[in-house]
């Protein structure tokens, strides 16, 4: 494109710039007369300007016709807008009662509760102070201002639901870190009815000092684990915190969990984490690859068994159970809240992510692999999903990545999700392979997922269906990561093989259990199924074969999750030009049939930020902030049966929904 | 516009409205009356003309609905920083294009398929594809496809006509960065119509010649 503006050193070239910067300007304001005098001296001698004159003069012609097209706004529009409006005055209403400073542009000398009547009467007058014809609005207003009494919006009924208690942390207006808990009991069909904005039931102080990479409450509500930020040269921790004041933990609460409410009114993060030499940012020089011989959980099978008293975590204070390393991907709880696991790398070295266990209550976590190539993706009841890279090979033919190296793959499974089979494929680029598996976290054996290609499955907890990017990873060229490469994320059946994995612990592997990609054992004897012609065939776990696409690749990142049913999944796709801001949409599907609902689409794609909690009838994210420095807010999408409705907090700076 | 009736609420005024700021320099003292009563009066001047151009740039009735909604929830909190009420349309309209910019920079990427049960590696339909063009002229095709800024521009320079210093304030640019803003937006468009139109004219020539070759097989 030429840009009328760019200095070249081409005299005949910026002659014509000039021309057609004149031409342009000349609409906006008359040009001087040296200017239009020149203009038209190099109009007369330059035909390709005169055509741009002739063409930018039609253009015009075509805009300014629509001027005549002028579109109706919403006859509700001004009902939406005051009831909005009173919502922003209740804000700083309340924003003012808890005694937070005021600034330049806060009132709130309005009574909460006559808020909410001035809500009501502000629909019913507002709208009708609005002119219907008889009075003019001025010699600019546009056809179509006026504005009907009509508010079905603002009149929508509120939706009860019920729905799991949410968390999520924010800057307080000391600057310090809250840790606020809510149950949401009600919603609105959309935002601008009469569903007063989301407030904390319960606050707590919370001493962290920067803005956590993720939060994460326990199953069994005992502890919150808060992953730090991994931007700093430090690298991130993984810091275990009690949290005081929520529901006491079921019978299999973890040692660390016995912390009265009453006597910790605030949770602090430790100034000096324990035994911090065993963990891979501690050993800068060494790979984590060292810390896997004795770290290994099989050491101490015994979930009754205490840590090293010498090594044992104050509960009360909270601790640090990995330092120096850069958390890839999402950290997880297992169901039973006795493990958690994540893939992490160290943030002085070169290499690439292994997968951690830390079962809760001891001191440390652990790396369990050292070929730093390996992501944590999920849980799948006691089982750990996992991914390893397979390397793959430098081709200029995209049919010829299909003799990389790969486990077992089962190509009847997923003919259409195979992403070899798409020509797009650029020349001469590594694509290298994920393959999947899973990982029992007391013993180690691992158990191959079938089928190529499937990066970071989501299975939900029913085990019936499975989410995943159906695609090549290609390096980042920094040697400690990869980057999403031919593919689609897509959405499948599951199989479970003939029978769901077991939580049983098989024969412990030999060697350390360090998972590989070929495992020779599986977890459980099954009955041995045959095909047609009588011959044994393994169970498969994995992709059923019939993947349906969800977002086409390329893509810059992408997270899963479902819903405790397995009937509702959230999904958040980055935006390629800021990974930290993403788009998030639910997807429905059918109880019976796990078929994707495509009439009822509650969430189309909503702005969000990394992160979100999807748990019992209800979606929480956090909205970005906007521009001139507006903090973000908490929303949440809450449904009962197939009635769905949002509420959102007030705004808030530093927000990080617990997961 | 008439005083509130009632402390603390523009809810209930009465009577008809007048320009509540022209002629006199704001305070910068946030007001919840003032505020109110501005806003109100603002909305009724100039909300037809707001919507219009987030519809026009955003190219989504509801959307636009929401966004114009969101803009003058934007003027109400903001008011105390409109120094002078002469400027209040090119100030509402800053907004209004800050808040089209915020919504395209969040939704510009992500393209959920729609779930109609196509398998991996479908692609839209022809039909669809011929759908999405009858749907939309030549000029709004090639408006969609200039960069956001530039679309803001000429928009509200010619189909809203904002002044050339109403647009400088409007884009919260220099008037000299405002002018050049345009003109490249200009060229742009002109590339952009002659893109359009010349693949019209393809489209046009390839169903000329199915055609010609139906009725030729037909004979």
């Amino acid at each position: 494109m030429t840009l009328p503006f760019r200095r070249r050193h081409n005299d005949h070239e910026t002659s014509h710039d000039r021309a057609r910067a004149l031409i342009a300007t000349g609409y906006l304001q008359p040009n001087e007369p040296v200017d239009a005098d020149w203009l038209e001296a190099h109009l007369a001698g330059c035909l390709e300007c005169r055509n741009d004159h002739a063409a930018y003069g039609a253009d015009r012609e075509l805009l300014r016709a629509l001027r005549e097209q002028a579109p109706e706004p919403p006859r509700d529009l001004w009902a939406r807008t005051a009831a909005a409006i009173e919502l922003e005055a209740g804000r700083r209403t309340r924003n003012q009662r808890r005694g937070r400073p005021p600034r330049s542009w806060r009132i709130g000398h309005l009574p909460a509760g006559v808020a909410s009547g001035l809500l009501v009467v502000l629909v019913v007058v507002g709208a009708s102070l609005i002119p219907r014809g008889g009075v003019q609005l001025g010699p600019t207003a546009p056809a179509g201002s006026d504005v009907a009494v009509g508010t079905p919006r603002s009149e929508a009924t509120p939706l009860a639901v019920l729905t799991e208690r949410l968390a999520w942390i924010q800057v307080a207006e000391d600057g310090t870190f809250e840790f606020r808990q809510a149950s949401v009991n009600e919603v609105c069909p959309d935002l601008q009815s009469r569903c007063a904005p989301l407030d904390s039931a319960m606050t707590t102080s919370l001493a962290i000092t920067q803005a956590p990479q993720a939060v994460l409450l326990s199953p069994t509500g005992s502890e919150i684990v808060v992953v730090t930020s991994s931007g700093s040269a430090a690298g991130a921790d993984i810091v275990v915190l009690p949290v005081p004041t929520v529901p006491p933990p079921p019978e299999t609460a973890a040692p660390s969990a016995s912390t009265d409410p009453s006597t910790t009114p605030s949770t602090t993060l430790p100034s000096a984490p324990p035994s911090a030499a065993s963990t891979p940012g501690a050993t800068p020089t060494e790979p984590p690859a060292t810390l896997t011989p004795s770290g290994l959980p099989t050491q101490s099978p015994d979930p009754s068994a205490s840590p090293d008293p010498s090594a044992s975590p104050d509960p009360s204070a909270g601790y640090s159970i990995v330092t120096g390393v850069v958390v890839v991907g999402d950290a997880a709880y297992s169901p039973d809240g006795l493990w958690l696991a994540f893939s992490a790398r160290s943030a002085f070295g070169v290499v690439g992510p292994d997968l951690y266990l830390w079962r809760v209550g001891d001191p440390l976590a652990t790396a369990v692999t050292d070929d730093h190539r390996t992501f944590f993706s999920g849980w799948l009841g006691g089982q750990v999903l996992a991914n390893r890279v397979e390397t793959g090979v430098v081709s200029a033919d995209p049919s010829a990545t299909a003799a990389a190296p790969t486990p077992s793959p089962a190509p009847t499974l997923t003919p259409s999700a195979d992403p070899n089979a798409t020509p797009t494929t650029p020349p001469a680029v590594v694509e290298d392979h994920p393959v999947a598996f899973l990982l029992d976290p007391e013993t180690l054996a691992t158990t191959p997922v079938a089928g190529t290609d499937v990066w970071r499955p989501t299975v939900d907890p029913t085990g019936r269906s499975v989410v995943y990017w159906s695609g090549t990873l290609i390096p980042d060229g920094t040697g400690t990561g990869w980057s999403l490469g031919t593919g689609r994320l897509v959405i499948d059946g599951w199989l479970d093989g003939s029978a769901p994995p077991t939580d049983e612990p098989s024969a412990k592997p030999e060697n350390s259990g360090r998972p590989t990609a070929t495992p020779a054992t599986t977890t459980t004897a099954q009955p041995v199924p045959t095909d047609a012609s009588g011959n044994p065939v393994a169970p498969v776990i994995g992709p059923a074969g019939h993947p349906v696409t969800l977002v086409e690749g390329p893509s810059t990142g992408f997270n899963t999750w479902f819903d405790p049913s397995g009937t509702r999944l959230a999904i958040w796709v980055a935006d390629p030009s800021d990974p930290a801001v993403g788009t998030l949409r639910l997807v429905v599907l059918d109880e019976e049939t796990r078929e994707i609902d495509p009439a009822t689409d509650p969430l189309p794609g909503a702005a969000a930020l990394h992160g979100v909690s999807i748990n019992g009838g209800r979606l929480a994210w956090v909205t970005p902030p906007g521009q001139d420095g507006e903090g973000s807010h908490l929303q949440i999408l809450a449904w009962s049966g197939r009635e769905f409705g949002q509420i959102r907090s007030i705004q808030a700076q530093g927000l990080s929904v617990v997961r | 516009m008439s005083g509130s009736s009632e402390p603390g609420g523009f809810a209930t005024r009465t009577g008809v409205r007048e320009w509540p700021v022209a002629g006199r320099a704001m305070t910068g003292t946030w007001n919840r009356d003032s505020a109110g009563t501005f806003v109100e009066a603002l909305f009724a001047r100039h909300h037809g003309e707001i919507y219009a151009y987030l519809l026009r740039m955003i190219r989504d009735p509801e959307l636009a609905a929401d966004l114009a909604q969101d803009a003058f929830v934007k003027a109400y909190r903001a008011y105390d920083t409109l120094e002078k009420g002469e400027n209040a349309r090119a100030w509402l309209y800053q907004i209004a294009h800050r808040v089209a910019l915020d919504h395209i920079r969040r939704r510009k990427i992500v393209r959920f398929l729609p779930f109609t049960g196509e398998s991996a590696g479908s692609s839209p339909s022809a039909e669809r594809l011929a759908m999405d063009v009858r749907l939309s002229g030549p000029l709004e095709r090639a408006m969609a496809r200039i960069p956001e800024r530039q679309r803001g521009a000429l928009l509200m320079a010619e189909v809203h006509d904002l002044t050339g210093l109403e647009l400088a304030a409007a884009l919260g640019i220099s008037h000299v960065a405002a002018r050049a803003l345009l003109t490249r937006a200009r060229e742009s468009l002109r590339q952009a119509l002659a893109a359009e139109r010349t693949a019209e004219a393809a489209a046009e020539a390839e169903q000329d010649a199915a055609y010609a070759h139906r009725t030729e097989h037909g004979r």
